[in-house]
């Protein structure tokens, strides 16, 4: 036997089946099932028992990525300090022993090379801004100049 | 807000997702055990097949997790993770170009009935693969707008906040979604439509 607000007996008649489906909308919410909606056949479906376990084991192969991450990059870092002080050390030898023709052109080389590393930076940085500027359009991320700046004011 | 037990002591929503926010995986786990049921039946009406829902709530929670230390508790958690529930699937979907009847052949995915099941089992199943069948043949952006309006009951407000749509166009997507949702249910069962002659 058919019961009230059971989807087929309201198709009939456009207003039943607006006032039902307003009736829908009133008695349903979030991880809630009415009786109504179980007659629409919106109930609930279990959730596989292994799905929290997996998530979980992806949060914590995650956390231990950032760790070896955080490793890496800071290792990184430190090598490509000892790196650039080690060449501006040789470059500031090299150029006490050039005369000073040869000494402009020198710098006029180092200038260039100077300027095409910073906007080839410059490119770079505004595909990563873009790429954040789409998650914060999404809805899930912060806008990249807010979180840069949350990031300055963490650092302080 | 929902009280949640831990221990010999009740911590608040809020109190889990700051510990989580701090790096407490556990807090978190907690927190996924409290939404992932209402995360995984939305992804299931939007998506129909059960492990597409599987694959996108993990993808959801884990992207929760990645941004949790910028949620700002301006709007609820559970509308929070709807926004990237629905933005994930909106993805998958756009990825796949998959809009309509991309799974026909997996209808039996959804529990498909049993014949050893009681009566009661089976209808309740029917219905639910009648309803999600009917929701599939709809656009995905008024499949959604039905599904957060009436089976999730939502309100507007809430329905712009998590799909990032304007007022607007959700009250034309549910209107259209609407009558078209009746058109469909009307041909799956043979029914005659009131509205035309």
């Amino acid at each position: 036997m058919e019961q009230k607000g059971e989807p087929r007996s309201v198709l009939y008649d456009p207003n039943v089946y607006e006032e039902t489906l307003e009736e829908l909308h009133n008695s349903q919410a979030p991880g809630v099932y009415s009786e109504l909606g179980k007659e629409w056949g919106w109930s609930e479906e279990p959730v596989p028992p292994y799905l929290i376990e997996r998530i979980m084991e992806e949060i914590y192969r995650f956390q231990e990525e950032v760790e070896v991450n955080r490793r890496v990059m800071f290792s990184v870092g430190c090598l490509l300090l000892v790196l650039t002080g080690a060449m501006l050390f040789t470059l500031v030898e090299a150029l006490n022993t050039l005369g000073q023709a040869e000494r402009a052109q020198v710098l006029t080389g180092i200038f260039w090379m100077v300027a095409s590393l910073v906007g080839s930076g410059s490119v770079l940085s505004v595909f990563f801004l873009r790429y954040h500027e789409r998650e914060h359009d999404e809805g899930y991320s912060l806008h990249p100049v807010e979180k840069l700046l949350r990031r300055l004011r963490f650092r302080k | 807000m929902k009280n949640i037990f831990r221990g010999s002591y009740i911590l608040t929503e809020t109190q889990l997702i700051k510990k989580a926010q701090a790096g407490e995986e556990e807090a978190f786990r907690e927190l996924v055990d409290t939404h992932q049921s209402k995360v995984y039946n939305l992804l299931l009406g939007m998506l129909r097949s059960p492990e597409l829902a599987d694959d996108i709530t993990q993808e959801t929670f884990i992207k929760a997790w990645k941004n949790l230390p910028r949620f700002r508790l301006e709007s609820s958690f559970w509308t929070w993770l709807y926004r990237i529930a629905y933005r994930s699937a909106l993805d998958y979907l756009k990825l796949r170009k998959l809009e309509v009847g991309y799974l026909a052949e997996e209808d039996q995915n959804l529990g498909g009935a049993n014949e050893d099941e009681p009566l009661e089992i089976i209808m309740k199943k029917n219905k639910k693969q009648e309803l999600i069948g009917a929701l599939q043949e709809l656009s995905f952006h008024k499949r959604a707008a039905i599904i957060l309006y009436y089976f999730q009951g939502l309100s507007y407000n809430e329905i712009s906040a998590v799909t990032k749509r304007r007022l607007g166009s959700i009250r034309t997507d549910l209107h259209r979604g609407k009558i078209k949702l009746r058109e469909i249910l009307c041909r799956k069962w043979g029914l005659q439509d009131g509205t035309k002659g």
